[in-house]
């Protein structure tokens, strides 16, 4: 009787020992953080100068008004790359201003095309012609997390056009020469 | 035998049922791996992150060895080594991968390690990460993060890897 439960127990030690082999895992782990910063980046870009010169043709016959019919130029496109933090209502906008005198009686004008669509994520929405002023006005809104990618035919295309101001402004145009002015573009938070 | 050695062998057998319930094989890692910010960048305005995937520039490591005094003995235990992740605040883009390095400090040799040399994803179950023998210590695993995008929000992404190790 005695042998037979010392072969019992030995029987279930081998068992037990055997179940240790057996056992569910045990665990370690540590934390890991990967920050994805903020990115404001805007460029312009031109496939020759960034100086655009917009001139009317003056007249070829006496008694002729100045035409300002080929005053325009669509040579610039504007890219850039944004992160914004996702938060609802988060989007940032392209403002234009320009720095020096306009001259008197007319008006420089700029349009922004929509993006080329060589980009991705939520690229911004052109808001139309803009008459450009020493204050800060909005071209492109909507912008978020996106690219447009960069250089010449991505992003959006810009298209400048120097207008006479009305048709009774004439006589406030004044020859004055060349007048360089300096067109701002800034890629900023929405208000 | 004797009613002496039956107790004996008894309380060997309880002995080793709360050896068995208390697993026998440990798991510790330390080190935490940390990207570079600087990795994140960007070349011009209007293109993507010029790297859509970074490596982390410090390294975990991972050490095993058996809690059971049989196994610490003899050095011969078998194990495997599986990974998963618990997400804190992570973006699904985001993909987290790990391998391990073949630097690793063992007992007389005895220690051998298979798989896990390639790059792999830590997903939220957990997944085989590389099996061995006999302890080992300070494994190094590498981490990167692919998809990198400018589409995904600015913030800290957070998740917790957590490593779990199984007898053979």
């Amino acid at each position: 009787m005695r042998r037979r439960l010392s072969i019992g127990l030995t029987i279930i030690f081998i068992v037990f020992t055997l179940r240790v082999q057996s056992q569910s895992g045990q665990s370690q782990g540590h934390g890991l953080t990967i920050s994805i910063p903020e990115v404001v980046m805007l460029g312009l870009e031109a496939t020759s100068s960034k100086s655009i010169v917009l001139n009317p043709e003056s007249p070829n016959t006496a008694g002729l008004a100045l035409d300002f019919a080929n005053s325009h130029n669509s040579d610039l496109w504007i890219n850039y790359s944004s992160i914004t933090d996702g938060g609802a209502g988060h989007l940032r906008s392209v403002t234009v201003a320009v720095t020096g005198p306009i001259p008197k009686g007319v008006d420089l004008k700029v349009s922004a095309s929509h993006d080329a669509g060589k980009g991705k994520g939520a690229v911004g929405v052109p808001l139309g012609q803009v008459i450009l002023s020493a204050e800060a006005q909005n071209i492109i809104t909507g912008i978020g997390s996106c690219y447009t990618g960069a250089g010449v035919n991505n992003g959006h295309r810009l298209t400048y056009s120097l207008e006479l101001k009305d048709p009774d402004s004439y006589a406030a145009l004044d020859y004055g020469g060349s007048t360089g002015l300096t067109v701002i573009y800034t890629l900023t938070d929405s208000k | 035998m004797s009613a002496k050695k039956n107790m004996i062998l008894i309380s060997l057998i309880i002995g080793f049922t709360f050896t068995s319930i208390a697993q026998p094989i440990e798991i510790s890692v330390s080190g935490t791996p940390t990207f570079e910010p600087s990795l994140i960048r960007i070349s011009e305005a209007g293109n993507d992150f010029t790297n859509n995937t970074i490596e982390s520039s410090t390294q975990s490591f991972i050490s095993i060895s058996a809690i059971n005094f049989w196994d610490r003995l003899s050095k011969q235990f078998g194990y495997r080594v599986t990974a998963y992740k618990t997400d804190i605040n992570m973006h699904p883009s985001l993909i987290l991968e790990i391998k391990r390095g073949s630097n690793r400090h063992g007992h007389f040799n005895k220690s051998r390690i298979y798989h896990g040399r390639n790059w792999q994803p830590v997903t939220n179950t957990p997944v085989y990460f590389f099996s061995g023998s006999a302890p080992t210590y300070n494994i190094p695993v590498s981490y990167r993060i692919r998809n990198i995008s400018v589409l995904i929000p600015a913030d800290d992404f957070e998740t917790t890897v957590i490593f779990t190790v199984y007898e053979n």
